[in-house]
């Protein structure tokens, strides 16, 4: 079997005290293996909340209210507590935007990156090899110095690396990234793409890659799903969405993204805003922005059809 | 060619860190150091550069917002560090600035109106002129009039900006710098916002410091690109000039490392420093981007390069300038 | 700030008794010539030590005064000191928090070592101290307390500048041209108006009750004036023959101490968070 990530129909809600948030509404979308799948929006179109999901580590007024998520065979959403916390970190593991939030301040990394080896019952000696060899693959000069530094020491380029060292040390089938380089600069993130782009040939491990930077999409994906206001717009690979996008949405983004100068010509605007997603509005909801918008939009919500070889978008200009 | 409204004359910006009680060493983090170049009239000059570059320190020292050895800065001819009375509060009112994070650049207990009010009433404006300017400059950059009455917790990214953007152009100003302003903002927020820079900048005749460490934006925006390492200005030339034909060995670096949007941009051949951004502490005598250079030689460190001309304008601060073939470090 | 900040407040439980309890010190105080049955200072020697009862609701004391009038009388000095205290150690520690906070170096280091001083006095012990110097009164007691308590608002106030300080909109205002005096007056002290409404609930109570304990030991206000702590005094040694003498002004003390502290617990879960850094 191809598929290790297989996501249908979820829809998932925050209960707040201004009302429900419909944040993500009957989203579809698999990974496969030795791929990377970029999940790409702006803020607030849900794409974090989907890898939070995945984990089953909402907030306490995050509900998955429908859909199912189903990992290597297993459905995730039927796991016991104990077949969770045996499931996260082993075969799913998950990298965020700070390392250093994400590192115990007071152990040295190797420490910390052998921690988890050592649940496999091997030698402290062995586990030592083996982060000595993560630290190698993942491009950590000077790896033996490294191991006892503690990560207040380590610049951010670098606690990235070990803890990608960390999630990948239990091999695991799919490693979230929630937008591992924006607090990086250009050249660190240049670095860690590069470590992640291996990750799928070198280690086996696919990808879910969530950003908002199309630069990012670009450096690594090998498949890319658009997000809008909770809702998977379109799909596809690199060059369905960069050069033959479907989506209005898409489309406008393109035009959006600084890729010319002033005297080319300018970058186009998207005028309005986001819809409030505790009352989204009925049908589309990027309708009340798109320039194309008839008036089935507003009335029926549109799903994902497929229109070329994996190339997937929900919209209603495309059946017209 | 338009005059220099800003002039960097050898800026340095030293801050010195005193250590231990007993030999009290000083040792200094040269967060500027020795930089010159002029911004011209009406021009967009655009200033990139990676954490430690010193971008922000010499914004912040453009607008006396640190103190400065004499004739460092000048402008409109005048030495900045020596103006007092009447001249300073003419270069006040002529400056301003737009910053990184909208939310915590407006004063969270005060409505947009009276924001925007104040900074009439420090210079003196007749009350009775107050609401139509405000109202003005409201409409001049996209936002409704009722939003004078909210506060800046009610609006979003975009929204603050542009108040913060209505701020800094409501007393007519000559310069504005702009650090970051829309890297904490969402892409299509970021198109308004930066299409808005430059509408304004047509319509009020306004100069630009324009930082950003994003390199498709500040070629989108600028006339000519200033690139910084360790507080040292590396290269300086034309937009175009120096995004299709970066000479000195940092810019090309960040040039092949700047993620592009294009179906090959994971394949292309990239020259790449090797190390980390070096630290601000320790910085080498010679040139700053000696240590991580391929092409680094004795002469690097040891001696600071001198400005070669390679083209009308450009100019690149490296002692093997046109000698250096990437070629031979791009993987 | 609208109808629906108020009705959230209204919500709040603790807000809404505490301003009740509050709101029922300041009537009784304001009206105490119409709620009290008996001018505070009559003295009845026939009906001295006389239980509650329908004409004396909390009893008399060894003088025949009747303790409820006394009690209600007591509430104006309950609140005069309260009030007087607290603007004192504001004015004094805020400007000193403000002024600390965004100096630095110098001045800070000045203004910590003052207040470091007063702050690690006990404040009993210390009050003691300034009220023997200058004599029992209770003027004397409201200077000793604001004294020994003004150090906290000084210490929240500039930690809050300092961080305050390093925000971009206080850069904005530099480069607008704006003087220190009013960066700190216009810019900084707004945003503090959070931290100093939490302190203000912390040392109400805490004056109220600092009162209290000087009065009890007679170096407050003096006799015949009705403060609590007097009273209270007043009935120690006669606590198995008329236990409602000390009992009454105790009970009223845990009244108002417990009514300010959950005021302020109510406006602490309020206050906006968008309106803090």
């Amino acid at each position: 079997m191809n598929t290790i990530l297989d996501v249908k129909k979820l829809t998932i809600d925050f209960k707040t005290e201004n009302g429900t948030v419909k944040a993500v509404e009957n989203i579809n979308f698999n990974i496969k293996k030795k791929e990377i799948f970029a999940l790409v929006g702006e803020s607030g179109c849900g794409k974090s909340t989907i890898a939070f999901s995945l984990m089953r580590l909402l907030a306490k007024n995050g509900m998955i209210t429908d859909g199912s998520i189903n990992f290597n065979g297993k459905d995730v959403l039927k796991m016991s507590k104990q077949e969770m916390f045996a499931f996260r970190g082993t075969e799913i593991g998950m990298i965020f935007q700070n390392p250093l939030d994400s590192l115990n301040p007071v152990m040295s990394v190797g420490n910390q990156v052998s921690e988890s080896l050592l649940l496999d019952n091997i030698s402290k000696e062995k586990a030592w090899e083996e982060v000595i060899k993560i630290f190698e693959d993942v491009k950590i000069s000077d790896p033996k110095e490294r191991f006892e530094s503690y990560p207040f020491e380590l610049s951010g380029g670098m606690r990235q690396r070990v803890m990608i060292s960390m999630m990948i040390s239990r091999k695991p089938l799919l490693l979230i990234a929630d937008e591992p380089t924006t607090a990086l600069d250009v050249t660190i993130q240049a670095q860690i793409l590069k470590v992640i782009r291996r990750l799928k040939d070198d280690f086996n491990t696919s990808v879910l890659l969530i950003t908002h930077d199309f630069g990012v999409v670009a450096e690594t994906a090998d498949r890319v799903g658009v997000m809008y206001a909770g809702n998977l717009v379109e799909m596809g690979n690199l060059s369905d969405i960069f050069k033959k996008s479907l989506h209005p949405y898409t489309k406008l983004l393109m035009k959006a993204l600084p890729t010319i100068s002033k005297k080319e010509g300018r970058l186009v605007n998207i005028p309005g805003m986001v819809p409030n997603l505790i009352n989204p509005p009925s049908g589309c909801r990027f309708a009340n922005r798109c320039p194309s918008a008839i008036d089935i939009c507003t009335k029926v919500s549109p799903t994902l059809k497929e229109y070329s070889d994996e190339h997937y978008c929900a919209c209603h200009l495309l059946e017209v | 060619m338009q005059r220099n409204l800003v002039e960097l004359r050898n800026l340095k910006k030293y801050f010195s860190i005193k250590k231990g009680i007993i030999n009290k060493s000083v040792k200094y983090i040269k967060a500027v150091d020795d930089v010159s170049f002029n911004i011209r009239e009406k021009e967009t000059v655009g200033l990139v550069g990676e954490s430690g570059s010193g971008k922000s320190t010499l914004a912040r020292a453009i607008l006396k917002l640190s103190d400065i050895k004499s004739d460092s800065i000048l402008f409109d001819g005048k030495d900045i560090s020596t103006l007092t009375g009447n001249d300073l509060k003419n270069f006040k009112k002529n400056t301003n600035m737009v910053f990184q994070d909208p939310a915590s650049s407006l004063n969270p207990r005060k409505t947009i109106r009276q924001i925007l009010r104040r900074s009439l009433e420090v210079y003196k404006y007749p009350k009775n002129t107050m609401n139509k300017l405000i109202d003005e400059i409201l409409l001049k950059v996209d936002l409704g009039l009722d939003f004078g009455d909210r506060y800046p917790g009610q609006l979003s990214g975009g929204q603050q900006q542009r108040v913060a953007i209505a701020r800094s152009i409501i007393l007519k100003p000559k310069f504005i710098i702009l650090d970051e302003p829309t890297s904490a903002l969402d892409i299509s927020v970021q198109a308004q916002i930066l299409n808005l820079l430059l509408d304004l900048q047509e319509q009020e005749g306004l100069t630009y410091l324009f930082i950003t460490h994003d390199l498709n934006i500040v070629r989108y925006i600028s006339d000519r690109i200033g690139v910084m390492y360790l507080g040292g200005l590396m290269e300086i030339g034309p937009a175009e000039d120096i995004y299709h034909n970066p000479r000195h060995p940092y810019t090309r670096a960040l040039m092949d490392s700047s993620p592009i949007i294009s179906l090959d941009s994971k394949t292309r051949k990239r020259f790449e420093l090797g190390g980390e951004i070096g630290s601000m502490i320790n910085t080498p005598k010679g040139c700053k981007l000696s240590r991580r250079c391929p092409f680094a030689e004795e002469i690097c460190t040891n001696k600071i390069p001198k400005m070669t001309e390679i083209s009308k304008e450009h100019y690149v601060f490296c002692h093997f300038v046109n000698e250096i073939d990437f070629d031979l470090y791009t993987d | 700030m609208n109808n629906k900040k108020i009705k959230k407040l209204i919500k709040n439980k603790n807000f809404l008794y505490g301003l009740i309890i509050s709101l029922t010190v300041i009537i009784c105080a304001i009206f105490a010539d119409y709620i009290a049955l008996h001018p505070y200072d009559k003295i009845n020697i026939l009906d001295k030590l006389q239980p509650p009862s329908s004409d004396y609701y909390f009893g008399t004391d060894i003088y025949g005064r009747c303790i409820f009038s006394r009690i209600i009388y007591g509430t104006r000095i309950v609140l005069k000191v309260g009030f007087i205290v607290t603007v004192i150690q504001l004015i004094i520690g805020v400007t000193l928090g403000l002024l600390a906070g965004y100096y630095g170096r110098k001045v800070s280091k000045f203004i910590s070592f003052i207040t470091d001083i007063t702050w690690s006095m006990p404040a009993i012990v210390m009050s003691l101290a300034i009220v023997t110097i200058l004599g029992p009164s209770l003027t004397n007691v409201v200077i000793a307390i604001a004294f020994v308590g003004w150090a906290q608002y000084t210490k929240i106030i500039s930690a809050k500048t300092k961080t305050l300080k390093n925000l971009p909109f206080i850069d904005a205002a530099r480069v607008l041209g704006e003087s220190d005096f009013n960066i700190i007056t216009k810019y900084i002290l707004p945003n503090t108006v959070n931290q100093i409404i939490i302190l203000v609930t912390l040392t109400l109570p805490r004056a109220v009750l600092s009162t209290s304990a000087l009065g009890f030991l007679g170096l407050g206000a003096q006799p015949p004036a009705p403060d609590w702590g007097v009273i209270l005094s007043q009935g120690v040694n006669l606590i198995e023959i008329a236990p409602w003498i000390s009992i009454t002004p105790g009970l009223s003390l845990l009244y108002v101490v417990l009514g300010y502290n959950i005021l302020g617990e109510g406006l602490k879960e309020m206050l906006d968070p968008k309106f803090d850094y």
